[in-house]
């Protein structure tokens, strides 16, 4: 390592990555899409695509539209399922020199254990991110996410399941999100990883129809950044437990926004759509800013944010 | 697979609101095959934030190739605006082209409006293939819109054209034209490709008269696209009972697919 280039490892509860930036969930398919591009293993770490027991269709289309500074997407958590993940995906990155964190869902708290459960002992998987924004099934539909009670059993759950670290990634569509990340903490997760997309809907005017055909989606995108940042400070300042910063990140800047606010990782993922290379050109941007500020570690970065009224 | 800033070494309105633009990178010209696509950003800043797909049409030169697109929405609005010598964003060539295959037989290739673009590709390849003349069939709206392979790409090859207004060619649909052409292959008993790219109910269409001729029929599919790379999985269409999978990538899978591999009933919901 040069002299000049600033240690950018940074700690999230038992992980250590080795540097703060990691694809999201979502938005990275299973690793090797972006292959061809970039070497993945770049990264601080990658986020694979969200995960059930059995394999997913996903909504019928369209799926996706373009919204001002964002879009909104209802793909539906397509996914192949836990059995092909291990024989198709898993082989690959198992030999990926990066964090691998593996996005799960369920449809029910067994379902949820469930996935954890298939996952436990296997080799080449460093954590689980726990997306709870799904429908109960078995309680009405209504998301996990909405009701502490259940995004903490949830998380008891997969931790009584698993043996990897578990990182709770939270919904931005509740009234005070710092009551899931308080239940949440409290029920023993590891970290927690914020925000999903923000639920919303685009109307076809010439059609006068939803431009999904889900109706409803999840806006992510730069559009929703202020949305997450705030929602980020919120959380730090309520939680003990490290909080990994996900929402409409772009730009070094964006980053560091999330890490001086609190966070001490962040990931990437609509960003990565438009301009693939996002994440290198976030990292040089983090180098870059430390350089130039004398910072050496990039952890001395986290959580500085002064709230003094100054003015 | 390239990601690149290439400068536009030409740009031009070949049709009211439908522009040729050439870039200039060779590891594209060279790699791309009829059929695949590129994903394009002309735009600096956060909006609109997602490049856009669109057919490559031909290799032109050396070292370029060519888009052809429409104006259709902001994306193509910011991009008519680009000027000669201006760098734009490409990442390709992406997906799976056209199968041609070592095989003999006759292609024919049909087209609607703006989706002539990638069979000017495949056109131009074939006929770089010495004696695989394709017949081309071309369908628009009316004789201001039409877009032929000798006016846009300069190609030897004369084009039948139909517009849905009567103004040149045949009056009617691109489909009209089509049916003569296959009754000849299927009287001659010749092993026949059909390749066509164009809305969602002239390719179903296609793809019946196809069938019912016994020919060999690929089309290109257009969806909005977030990534272009297969992750992001906003690009799905439906796919037939018999593919085993509920739906398939345009972008991966595709954008061209055997017409068999689509489910025709429902392709092209939402989408226009």
């Amino acid at each position: 390592m040069n002299e000049m280039d600033p240690d950018l490892t940074v700690r999230v509860g038992p992980l250590r990555l080795k540097n703060p930036v990691l694809a999201a969930s979502g938005t990275f398919g299973y690793g090797r899409e972006f292959e061809p591009l970039f070497d993945p293993a770049l990264l601080g770490g990658i986020v694979v695509k969200g995960l059930s027991l059995e394999p997913r269709a996903g909504n019928p289309p369209p799926r996706i539209v373009e919204t001002p500074c964002g879009m909104l997407n209802a793909i539906g958590l397509a996914n192949i399922g836990v059995k092909r993940f291990l024989e198709e995906k898993l082989p690959w990155l198992q030999r990926l020199d990066t964090t691998v964190v593996v996005n799960i869902y369920g449809h029910s708290v067994e379902e949820y254990g469930e996935v954890a459960g298939a996952l436990r002992g296997v080799e080449g998987i460093d954590a689980l991110e726990v997306n709870i924004s799904c429908p109960n099934v078995k309680q009405g539909g209504m998301a996990f996410c909405t009701d502490p009670m259940m995004s903490a059993r949830v998380t008891e759950t997969v931790l009584e399941r698993s043996d990897k670290p578990v990182i709770v990634k939270l919904s931005p569509n509740v009234t005070d999100i710092r009551e899931p990340a308080l239940a949440v903490e409290k029920a023993g997760a590891h970290a927690l990883s914020l925000i999903n997309t923000i639920t919303g809907m685009v109307v076809d005017v010439e059609a006068r129809r939803p431009a999904l055909a889900n109706v409803k989606g999840g806006l992510s995108g730069p559009a929703i950044r202020p949305v997450a940042v705030r929602m980020v400070y919120e959380v730090v300042e309520a939680v003990r437990i490290p909080v990994i910063g996900v929402g409409g990140i772009a730009t070094a800047k964006d980053a560091l926004e999330f890490l001086i606010t609190g966070a001490r990782a962040v990931e990437v993922g609509t960003a990565g759509f438009a301009d693939p290379l996002a994440t290198l050109k976030i990292l040089d941007g983090l180098s870059g800013f430390c350089r130039s500020r004398g910072i050496d570690r990039v952890e001395d970065l986290i959580g500085t944010l002064e709230t003094d009224r100054r003015f | 697979m390239f990601e690149c800033e290439p400068e536009i070494t030409a740009h031009r309105e070949v049709a009211p609101g439908t522009y040729l633009m050439t870039l200039r990178e060779a590891s594209i010209a060279k790699q791309a095959r009829p059929g695949q696509f590129v994903m394009l950003r002309a735009f600096s800043g956060m909006d609109p934030l997602l490049r856009r797909p669109f057919s490559i049409c031909g290799r032109i030169g050396e070292d370029a190739f060519g888009v052809l697109y429409r104006v259709v929405g902001r994306g193509t609005a910011v991009l008519a605006k680009q000027r000669t010598g201006d760098r734009i964003q490409v990442l390709g060539p992406l997906g799976n082209g056209f199968q041609t295959g070592p095989a003999s037989g006759s292609f024919i290739l049909a087209g609607g409006g703006v989706g002539v673009a990638p069979l000017f590709f495949l056109a131009q390849t074939l006929l770089g293939q010495g004696d695989r003349t394709p017949a081309f069939l071309a369908g628009f709206s009316g004789k201001q819109e039409v877009l032929s392979p000798g006016d846009v790409l300069q190609l030897d090859l004369e084009a039948e054209i139909a517009t849905e207004d009567g103004t040149l060619g045949h009056a009617g649909p691109v489909t009209d034209l089509l049916e003569p052409h296959l009754a000849v292959c299927a009287e001659q008993g010749n092993k026949t490709t059909v390749c066509a790219c164009g809305p969602p109910a002239m390719l179903e269409r296609v793809a019946a008269l196809a069938r019912a001729a016994g020919a060999s029929c690929q089309v290109s599919l257009e969806s909005a696209m977030a990534c272009g790379l297969g992750a992001c999985l906003g690009c799905t269409v439906h796919a037939a009972p018999q593919e085993g999978i509920p739906y398939l990538r345009v972008c991966r899978e595709g954008p061209v697919f055997p017409a068999e591999a689509v489910d025709w009933s429902r392709a092209g919901a939402g989408w226009s």
